[in-house]
């Protein structure tokens, strides 16, 4: 296990299965874009915009899978101080953050035709909302350190911190939401997943997630090549 | 053609879905082409240092890494 | 260790007060922040009534803000909280007893200050015993998750903005609870319900922020 958390030796592994992900993530993409685009039939109530879900859904699965991939290691590098899970974490949070938009932009074009509004405080866009916003401010806290290992220690320690308060904001929106319910949103639950919508559905979320493993390892060689290039500088500053 | 306008109209929502569509393209290829360009930068600025010490001090070629 | 954690409140305390500024900066800004609202939504005395638990509110989660980043900065600055990590007391326990007196200079002068701008936003007479409730069960929680917040950004580059991004998501949920005690109380349904839930995130963020705060505080003296 400690082996693997040396991140040289991650990358050794991580690196020959770059293009076999990559491969899959455009098989994925493909697929779930001629099912979700073409092969799959409209909603009875929602039409064509229902195709919408097939970005739409997975992109909220991913904004959340990938906040807790960040918990996990930046929990994981907290405890057994190892700098690889502070790196994942790192390298994990533009992506995450970019899911995150994603579900929200394509949420409100979904919601225009639909409710007939861009917007609804609806309860779980008002969640995903403030998902983004913990994502902006690990972001911000990441990069705000001269020193980026002291950065990526300390906002791991803010993303558990997230990662425990976000039942609490999940269960506190919720509540808030039924005290003001909106009157104008007639449906809030998505269509009945029928399997031909299951399908595209599923492709795509794996389509997501190969491409956030592809960035992930890509962005983590930045973030070693960047360490090294750190300590060929301070060693030369030393000489 | 009246089939590829009548797809490309998606029943009148058709702008809502395409942009959708197109968004999340924009945004996930701006994310890979990102992540690409900086590594790619790191890790030539990473060789030219080290062809830089190999050149200058080549004693202390052990100590990479 | 109980003396102890006394002597970090006190000494903590009595260097606000002996500057006194930071107090009356806090308060004003609450003012301040209160008094755009009615110029800026209108006059009309229903409107403000109806807005007034949540303009209260969000006036007093961005003044609690305002004050986080003296909470350990001076400390750093000067050393001793290098010495206060090394001292005999968890690290874990100072950070508990500089919320303390974190909030003794800032959530009790709020606590205070708050039934008076209630009344220039003509808040229902039924609200005010819930807004005390609210707000004595609001503010620590305040304090400890700003605490959290302030130690995360120690010797970060723009500190003082680098805080609001981060503690102000943390502290919806004392937003939504606090201002939902205070409607159901204007509405003459129960606030308890909210206030126990306040309570319970009170008890959440009691061990947490602490924990969090001695971690942070951690990495920025390796």
């Amino acid at each position: 296990m400690h082996k693997y958390a040396n991140p040289n030796q991650f990358l050794r592994i991580a690196n020959p299965l770059l293009p076999w992900l990559s491969g899959l993530t455009v098989l994925c993409m493909g697929m779930g874009l001629y099912l979700g685009l073409f092969a799959s039939p409209k909603d009875y109530q929602q039409g064509e915009t229902v195709r919408i879900m097939y970005i739409h859904v997975p992109s909220a699965w991913m904004a959340m899978f990938v906040y807790g991939s960040m918990a996990m290691a930046g929990a994981t590098a907290l405890i057994w101080r190892h700098p690889l899970g502070h790196m994942i974490a790192k390298a994990s949070a533009p992506v995450g953050a970019s899911f995150t938009m994603i579900c929200l932009l394509t949420g409100s074009l979904w919601g225009k035709p639909m409710w007939g509004t861009w917007w609804v405080w609806d309860a779980r866009l008002t969640s995903v909302l403030i998902l983004f916003f913990l994502y902006i401010g690990y972001i911000a806290l990441v990069n705000a350190f001269d020193d980026s290992a002291r950065g990526q220690r300390t906002a791991s320690v803010l993303v558990l911190v997230g990662a425990v308060n976000l039942p609490i904001i999940k269960f506190s929106v919720d509540w808030w939401n039924t005290l003001h319910q909106p009157a104008s949103v007639v449906r809030m639950d998505g269509p009945a997943v029928h399997p031909s919508m299951l399908w595209p559905l599923l492709i795509m979320s794996i389509g997501f997630t190969m491409f956030y493993f592809v960035v992930l390892i890509l962005r983590l060689r930045s973030e070693l090549a960047a360490t090294k290039i750190r300590n060929i500088r301070l060693g030369q500053a030393g000489e | 053609m009246e089939q590829i306008t009548e797809f490309l109209a998606m029943g009148g929502h058709g702008a809502y879905i395409w942009s959708a569509y197109g968004i999340t393209t924009i945004v996930l290829l701006a994310v890979l082409v990102v992540s690409i360009r900086h590594m790619r930068g790191q890790e030539y600025l990473l060789q030219q240092l080290r062809a830089a010490r190999r050149g200058g001090a080549s004693h202390q070629n052990e100590l990479d890494e | 260790m109980i003396r102890a954690m006394g002597l970090i409140i006190a000494r903590d305390v009595r260097l606000t007060l002996r500057q006194g500024t930071d107090i009356i900066m806090i308060l004003m800004f609450f003012l301040i922040a209160t008094a755009l609202f009615p110029l800026g939504v209108g006059p009309e005395p229903n409107i403000l009534a109806r807005m007034a638990s949540g303009v209260l509110w969000v006036c007093a989660l961005l003044a609690a803000v305002l004050s986080l980043d003296h909470l350990f900065q001076a400390d750093y600055d000067d050393g001793s909280l290098d010495l206060l990590t090394l001292g005999p007391l968890p690290l874990e326990l100072v950070v508990l007893a500089k919320v303390a007196a974190h909030w003794v200079v800032t959530g009790l002068p709020l606590i205070l200050a708050a039934p008076v701008l209630a009344l220039l936003l003509n808040l229902p007479t039924d609200g005010y015993a819930t807004l005390f409730m609210s707000m004595a069960l609001g503010t620590p929680i305040l304090s400890l998750m700003g605490a959290a917040g302030a130690a995360l950004t120690l010797g970060a580059r723009r500190g003082g903005a680098l805080i609001a991004l981060l503690v102000l998501p943390l502290y919806i949920p004392v937003l939504i609870f606090a201002v939902g005690a205070m409607d159901a109380a204007i509405a003459g349904l129960p606030a308890k319900p909210h206030l126990l839930i306040l309570a319970a995130v009170l008890a959440t963020a009691l061990p947490l922020a602490p924990w969090a705060g001695a971690a942070a505080i951690r990495q920025s003296l390796d």
